[in-house]
């Protein structure tokens, strides 16, 4: 496939336990509803098995961004994929490694044709939105970007949206700003814990779905999640696509 | 015979500075560079001795001439054997965000 038609989408990894995964799983998802091969890279070389990319995909390649040369192996397999994009979910603390790669990389990518996606999820809090200035800062606006507010620790992102960063990073930047309403906790958690996704529950068999997710209310209430994310990610269309 | 190098706070960034002097960047502009990115303060004296020290001991960094001082003016930077053009290179600070300082939320802009 000619590279010019490609297109990486990854995570921005930083603070933990933000949704990162959830979001990443949910993209590739929605390559899945469209019928849109996607290379699939779980870069979360520190996360448990449980919970991590692979765990909900198992197709997804486990990579080690952090070792010698890891991604231009990273790269190479992306380029030489017969798939139009490739989503990694890079791991939490992996900006320094990230931005020294793509500083010397993204001039020969770029002349290639290939386009980056960047995904931030942010909560309410703090740590998270800095996080995305963070990456922000270094990768510039050689990279769209995708932000997630993701709504489980409440509504308020105004360390986001009304701070002098992130006002600079809106008028700037021009990113794609979607929600991910928030989740029951305990839905979420059997979810983590079974290596489902939201839109994999009503596919999956009984004994893999579990008591939980087997009653009605859980169910309906997945595939609702599943629903939410969908379209907001169709929001983001253009960048989500070569 | 020279001992081991100072364990400098620079070592995991060698090859983010020797990027930045191949692209002709000063040592106050890498100074600069490093504490947008990496929050890591650091002045450009300090570079400058980090680069000074390792290129003569390992010629391999093939790190250019270090600058005659630390506080260079701005000159012209010297031919880079790499394509000197970036079609959309990062600014630097572009956002003026601070991870030392916690973020403060501005008013609400006028209607």
């Amino acid at each position: 496939m000619n590279p010019a038609s490609k297109r990486i989408v990854f995570s921005c990894g930083g603070k933990g336990g933000v949704g990162k995964t959830t979001v990443a799983s949910a993209v590739a998802d929605y390559y899945a509803a469209r019928g849109i091969a996607a290379t699939l890279f779980d870069c979360d070389t520190e996360n448990k098995q449980r919970g991590s990319l692979r765990h909900f995909f198992p197709a997804a390649e486990k990579l080690d961004i952090r070792a010698e040369r890891g991604l231009d192996r990273f790269v190479d397999i992306a380029l030489a994929a017969d798939t139009p994009v490739a989503l990694a979910d890079l791991a939490a603390g992996s900006g320094r490694d990230t931005f020294h790669w793509f500083d010397t990389m993204f001039d020969g990518l770029a002349a290639a044709g290939v386009g980056f996606t960047a995904v931030a999820t942010i909560t309410s809090a703090a740590s998270s939105v800095e996080t995305l200035f963070t990456w922000a800062n270094a990768l510039g606006t050689r990279t769209r970007y995708l932000v997630v507010k993701n709504h489980l620790a409440g509504d308020d992102f105004g360390y986001f949206e009304d701070t002098e960063p992130g006002r600079a990073f809106l008028a700037q930047a021009e990113p794609v700003v979607i929600d991910l309403k928030a989740r029951a906790r305990e839905i979420q958690t059997e979810l983590d814990n079974r290596g489902l996704t939201a839109a994999q529950v009503s596919s999956a068999d009984a004994a893999r779905r579990g008591p939980l997710l087997n009653g009605g209310t859980a169910r309906v209430r997945a595939e609702a999640y599943a629903r939410q994310i969908d379209a907001a990610l169709d929001s983001a269309r253009p960048l989500l696509l070569p | 015979m020279p001992g081991k190098p100072f364990q400098s706070k620079l070592i995991p960034h060698t090859d983010f500075i020797r990027e930045c002097r191949t692209r002709g960047l000063g040592y106050r502009q890498i100074a600069a560079e490093l504490r947008a990115r990496f929050g890591l303060p650091t002045s450009p004296a300090n570079i400058f001795s980090f680069v000074k020290v390792r290129a003569r001991r390992r010629p391999v960094f093939s790190l250019p001439n270090p600058e005659p001082t630390a506080s260079a003016s701005p000159r012209p930077p010297p031919a880079s054997p790499r394509p000197p053009a970036r079609p959309n290179p990062a600014p630097s600070n572009w956002l003026n965000y601070d991870p030392a300082r916690p973020l403060e939320k501005l008013p609400p802009p006028p209607p």
